[in-house]
């Protein structure tokens, strides 16, 4: 107590001395001085606001932190809101609980709060406050003023802005953040140092709890959050990649050669200073556009059929016809059965997965007649009645709780991760609890009835609409109006279906998200990585990379009636579609931006279809004879509950969520292993009936075989130098069909055959 | 996965694909451990071996017992085979072996989040892409001929983490499922192993092709799986063979046991990195009887596996590190329990190039805070690295990229250094 009046004392003296200093000062700034002396005097007399100016103090020291006393169980007896984003329970906290033992505006410097930040009393956090800094005096004049509490009559915070504009910003250099927080009553202030920064990529640019960015030694997009209070700013930067020269005007693309979409692109590369790979040669094309819409390997003919093709317009002609075959709805059914969940665990006798074989034909059927993608999701979101009559119910047979209803509808449609919000506002973004629970009211009254109660799923529901139902904030046990996320408050009778209503609305010009999704949801499909990655992860804090594309589609979309076909033309007929996967000496480091096409693995069960065509001998799925017609390729099977040792290594999801991201691609050694050791490859591989067996016996030379079994597996013709290996190889083993054997499936295993590229 | 600042509960609860999901049962481990061998192995590369004690092991029922005093718990502090140092009595075997190994006790991360407090621990670094210590090891340490992967983790638990950054996908952690092999270990009927690895090596012809001109990164990690695989499929029978049943009966027959056993084969057998992960530390509630039960299967195994490795003489050869994500609050909490707590804690080390029998840092009277010596996980990360005889001071060498190895910022514990 006396050493602190001492501390105190000296404090004053030496300000004092300072200020005398300051003043005999003779070059000293005269506009400065006015203006330091201006803020002190302001410092004092400005009201200090609880809402404005204490939370944020409180947010930026992490004292409201999920680790810290933000948690749900609080810290050591003294419990805030997360990040402050329930300001009137944080008061209570602060100012009245504990008999208010944590201020004392009679002295402000001994109240708890303070003391402990500084850590002159013992605090289980350590020091998180300097004495005296701005911080300290934000929370002690708000104590001294009496410490009110949230006031109606404070201004309120509309939003926050970054006053830098600048996006492109060199390597290793470093700007400073400015935020400007504006109030009704058209007051603003700088609140740059109470705001918090993050970077979505640290390694390209860094942010300090100043504002501070910093670029690094490498180029590419990023964006830094600033957040104050529940206000979100985005700061978005390019950084150049540091290139040996700057790619001259003839590396790009001439406008007669780029589509609409390309623009945009072209536009970032000059900006990012990477010029755009060549265009890849037709072989390589027709692979990999037959692979990205049929989910097929192109057979020997069709390649040989499109490499002798002259016409100019060949590529586009190849892209209509692959858009009208079976296996583009097939494909691509795969895919909608992965995000709707179609599961089929819980089925273990073949009566059972009639619902699943219903519910994966229903969405093969809305492919094939390529049914406009708004009314495909009315369908699924409204459907009512018997399972058996609609399939499109049969979604809400995997999907059967609220939460889940909110988040998979949330993440497959409008590409938004709300997970988070059920329980705390989301930390960086807009979503609140009220958001997430006026969602759910929406399906408050989705009744099933029928079925068998005992089974975990059952499968002959009746889904309808019952009449009573509703959804309460479970913390504030408010009354929920549905309400979908972003859009206004449904005003309905009892006779009307909420359901319906959502369904006008998502697929209305005004929602912001649901075109949006989608066509990012192609285009990561075809490109390999989103426009906004992960692909149904918006948030005003991830970024597009690239949002005039991702505009100028999404409005397109939407324009021209949800034609996904339509889409995919737009799509796989740009010219960044076409460039190859081999990068040049400017866009190597180039992740995010499409200056090349990114190679990815062929998924699970493509890649399994690909080796038995490959092979000619088609894959048994496990369940007896009559089970599954024969020769199925792996891409049909209705649900993911057909045990197959390769998918599940290969990446298979488990189909336990909306989320793409359950599909994996990273390499493994289980994969490696299935290749080399697995019966079911070696079945393959040994077949009587097999093309290995029919190349063993034919009368063509080595050389004849060794072309048509490159046609056939890698789509292309053999470079002299593989021809030479191949036919040594074959030639100096004894066996004609274990050589041939150990060549295919060299050929199977390598990097360029796994991959489409 | 990374840079997922979205709030999913995916994050939460999928296991990444379990790729070494094995049906069979728990199989054996091979016991090379004959003398002779361990003649052979010493004194030839080194090797390090993290047991990790998932969800935080509480500093006060371990390594910084504070008996008697308000935060301190029911627990004795007992002496140990060094004089003068005490831990918790809930560790008596590892009391013996304490000369054997060194104690540091000033840890503050100023982290309490499992997550940034394990990659802390494991990359030296609070943020960003770098590699864990133990793809470090596979890349410097391991022997270009090595037999085995270079960085293997034996858990009982599905995460895998991403772990060699820009070194590459060869020495990226190797997941193993417990002392399951993993399937399709054996070569099928039908084919003769010099047939197997006449097509491999045809395969890494037609391989070449697809490399020119594009990023290493794309394809090494396919090719490190097809190099894992064959790597692993030549020296099946570490799996085959059931462990000693004396051994099993020293080390204890629980999961923590085996893949003790089975660490201490795959060190003997020149692995180069092996990791050991000890689940359910994370004691919000019931911390003493939790801890009773888990250090009660921590204790004599881990004691029973460093008495091992200096009798065979590698534990000069060989790194230890017995660590967590953070130790636990001084404060016990209503349930008994003790929380998140990377402000003042300790973990223990010992064997290749670490000074024997030590204790660095103190924390004060009652643990909430360190007193002495204050240091965080980017100076561990350049002691493990010192150690072992990398300098930690200097750069990776990526593709004409120079990435400091250690932060730094940052520096190593010298007087732990031999």
């Amino acid at each position: 107590m006396l050493s602190l009046n001492h501390n105190l004392k000296f404090l004053r003296w030496y300000k004092l001395v300072v200020c005398l200093t300051l003043f005999m000062m003779p070059v000293l700034n005269a506009d400065l001085q006015g203006a330091e002396k201006s803020t002190q005097s302001k410092q004092k007399d400005r009201k200090v606001y609880f809402l404005t100016d204490v939370v944020p103090v409180l947010t930026k020291l992490s004292c409201n932190s999920g680790g810290c006393h933000g948690k749900s169980s609080g810290q050591n007896g003294f419990k805030i809101s997360l990040l402050g984003f329930d300001p009137e329970m944080d008061y209570s906290a602060i100012a009245l609980e504990s008999r208010g033992r944590r201020i004392f505006p009679a002295d402000p410097d001994q109240s708890l709060l303070l003391s402990k930040a500084i850590g002159r009393v013992p605090h289980g956090g350590g020091k998180q406050l300097e004495y005296d800094s701005a911080d300290y005096k934000v929370l002690r004049n708000w104590i001294e003023q009496g410490a009110p509490g949230p006031d109606p009559d404070a201004p309120v915070l509309l939003s926050i802005s970054l006053a830098r504009q600048d996006r492109v910003l060199k390597q290793n250099t470093s700007v400073k953040l400015q935020v400007v927080a504006h109030f009704t009553g058209g007051t603003q202030r700088d609140v740059s140092r109470q705001a918090v920064y993050e970077s979505n990529y640290p390694e390209i640019a860094n942010v300090d709890e100043e504002g501070l960015v910093t670029t690094q030694s490498r180029g590419g997009l990023f964006a830094v959050m600033a957040r104050f209070g529940d206000k979100i700013a985005v700061f978005q930067g390019v950084v150049p990649y540091q290139t040996i020269k700057i790619p001259h005007e003839e590396e790009y693309p001439s406008s007669q050669e780029f589509t609409k979409v390309d623009r945009h692109l072209v536009r970032q590369w000059k900006k990012l200073g990477i010029a755009p790979s060549p265009q890849t040669d037709a072989a390589t094309f027709i692979r990999r556009v037959t692979l990205d819409i049929c989910g097929t390997l192109p057979t020997a003919d069709e390649v040989t059929d499109y490499l002798a093709d002259q016409r100019s317009d060949k590529r586009r002609r190849l892209i209509d016809r692959l858009l009208e075959r079976p296996e583009y709805a097939s494909y691509f059914a795969l895919k909608w059965a992965d995000i709707l969940q179609n599961r089929g665990s819980g089925y273990s006798t073949r009566k059972q997965r009639s619902g699943t074989m219903l519910f994966s034909s229903w969405i093969r059927d809305s492919i094939l007649s390529n049914k406009p993608y708004d009314r495909f999701v009315s369908e699924i979101l409204t459907a009512s009645g018997s399972q058996a009559e609609n399939p499109a119910a049969i979604w809400y047979r995997s999907v059967r709780t609220t939460p889940g209803y909110v988040e998979s509808i949330a993440q497959s449609f409008l590409g938004v991760r709300i997970q988070c919000a059920q329980c705390h506002h989301h930390p960086a973004e807009r979503w609140s609890e009220d958001d997430y629970y006026s969602f759910a009211a929406v399906f408050s009254r989705v009744g099933r009835k029928g079925g068998f109660a005992d089974a975990e799923v059952p499968t002959d529901e009746i889904i309808y609409l019952k009449n009573e139902g509703e959804v309460r904030n479970p913390r504030t046990r408010k009354l929920m109006q549905p309400r979908p996320l972003g859009g206004p408050d449904f005003t309905i009778s009892r006779f009307e279906d909420p359901r319906h209503r959502l369904a006008k609305w998502m697929t209305s010009p005004e929602n912001p998200f649901f075109a949006r999704t989608m066509v990012n949801r192609m285009w990561g499909h075809f490109f390999g990585r989103g426009i906004i990655h992960p692909i149904d992860d918006a948030r005003s804090t991830n970024p597009p990379t690239n949002p005039a594309l991702i505009d100028e589609l999404a409005h397109d979309f939407a324009a021209n009636g949800y034609d996904v076909k339509g889409l995919i033309r737009v799509i796989t007929n740009s010219y960044a579609y076409h460039l190859s996967s081999v990068p040049n000496k400017t866009n190597t480091e180039d992740t995010q931006c499409f200056a090349r096409y990114y190679p990815k693995r062929l998924s699970a069960e493509v890649l399994l279809d690909g080796i038995s065509q490959v092979l000619d001998v088609p894959t048994i799925f496990p369940g007896g004879p009559g089970q599954f017609p024969e020769g199925m390729r792996a891409v049909n099977l209705p649900d993911e509950n057909v045990r197959l040792n390769f998918l599940d290594a290969f990446g298979r999801p488990s189909r336990t969520s909306a989320c793409e991201c359950e599909r994996t691609d990273a390499p493994a050694l289980s994969q490696a292993l299935e290749l080399v050791n697995s019966k079911e490859i070696q079945r393959k591989m040994t077949d009587q009936n097999g093309y290995i067996e029919r190349l063993g016996t034919n009368t063509k030379t080595h050389s004849e075989n060794v072309r048509a079994i490159f046609l056939r597996t890698l789509s292309r013709t053999p470079r002299a130098a593989e021809e030479k290996i191949a036919v040594e190889y074959l030639k100096a083993e004894q066996s004609r069909q274990e050589g041939y054997r150990s060549f295919l499936w060299a050929l199977l295993a390598t990097n360029e055959f796994m991959m489409n590229h | 996965m990374r840079r997922n600042q979205g709030c999913n509960h995916l994050d939460h609860h999928l296991a990444r694909r379990q790729f070494l999901a094995g049906a069979a049962g728990a199989m054996g481990l091979g016991l090379l451990g004959s003398p002779a061998t361990a003649e052979k192995i010493k004194g030839q590369h080194k090797r390090v071996l993290q047991i990790y004690l998932q969800g935080g092991v509480s500093q006060l029922e371990s390594w910084d017992p504070k008996p008697g005093t308000e935060h301190g718990g029911p627990f004795r502090a007992i002496p140990t085979s060094v004089p003068g140092m005490h831990i918790s009595e809930l560790l008596p075997y590892t009391a013996k072996q304490m000369h054997l190994l060194s104690i540091v006790r000033s840890i503050n991360l100023k982290t309490n989040d499992h997550r940034q407090g394990r990659l802390f621990m494991e990359k030296g670094r609070r943020a960003g892409e770098y590699p864990y210590v133990g793809s470090i090891a596979s890349k410097y340490l391991a022997p270009a001929n090595s037999e085995l992967p270079g960085y293997i983790h034996i858990s009982t638990r599905g995460l895998t983490d991403s772990t060699s950054a820009f070194l590459g996908a060869q020495h990226g952690q190797l997941k193993f499922e417990g002392v399951k092999p993993p399937k399709n270990l054996a070569v099928p009927k039908g084919l003769d192993e010099t047939a197997d690895a006449r097509r491999v090596q045809l395969r890494e012809q037609f391989n070449q092709q697809f490399r020119v001109g594009r990023p290493k990164s794309l394809t090494e990690s396919f090719d490190a799986s097809f190099q894992q695989a064959a790597k692993l499929m030549g020296r099946k029978e570490l799996f085959e063979k059931a462990p000693d049943p004396k051994d099993l009966e020293r080390y204890g027959k629980h999961d923590f046991g085996r893949n003790c056993l089975l660490a201490r084969a795959l060190l003997e057998n020149n692995a180069t990195c092996v990791k050991v992960t000890h689940h359910g530390y994370d004691s919000h509630a019931e911390n003493f009887n939790f801890h009773l039960e888990q250090l009660g299967e921590f204790d004599k195994t881990f004691a029973m596996l460093v008495d091992d490795l200096h009798q065979r003489g590698l534990l000069e050869s060989t790194l230890v590190m017995v660590y967590s994500e953070f130790g636990r609050t001084p404060k016990i909490n209503v349930r008994y329990g003790r929380d998140h707590w990377g402000t003042a804690w300790s973990i223990a080390l010992g064997g290749c190039g670490i000074q024997p029998g030590a204790i660095i840092g103190t924390t004060n009277e009652k643990g909430t805070a360190v007193a002495d010596r204050e240091v965080d996980a980017g100076h561990l990360f350049h002691t493990y690295l010192q150690a072992l005889g990398i300098d930690s001071t200097n750069d990776h060498d990526i593709a004409g990229r120079s990435i400091p190895i250690g932060d730094p910022t940052a520096q190593p514990i010298k007087e732990l250094l031999s």
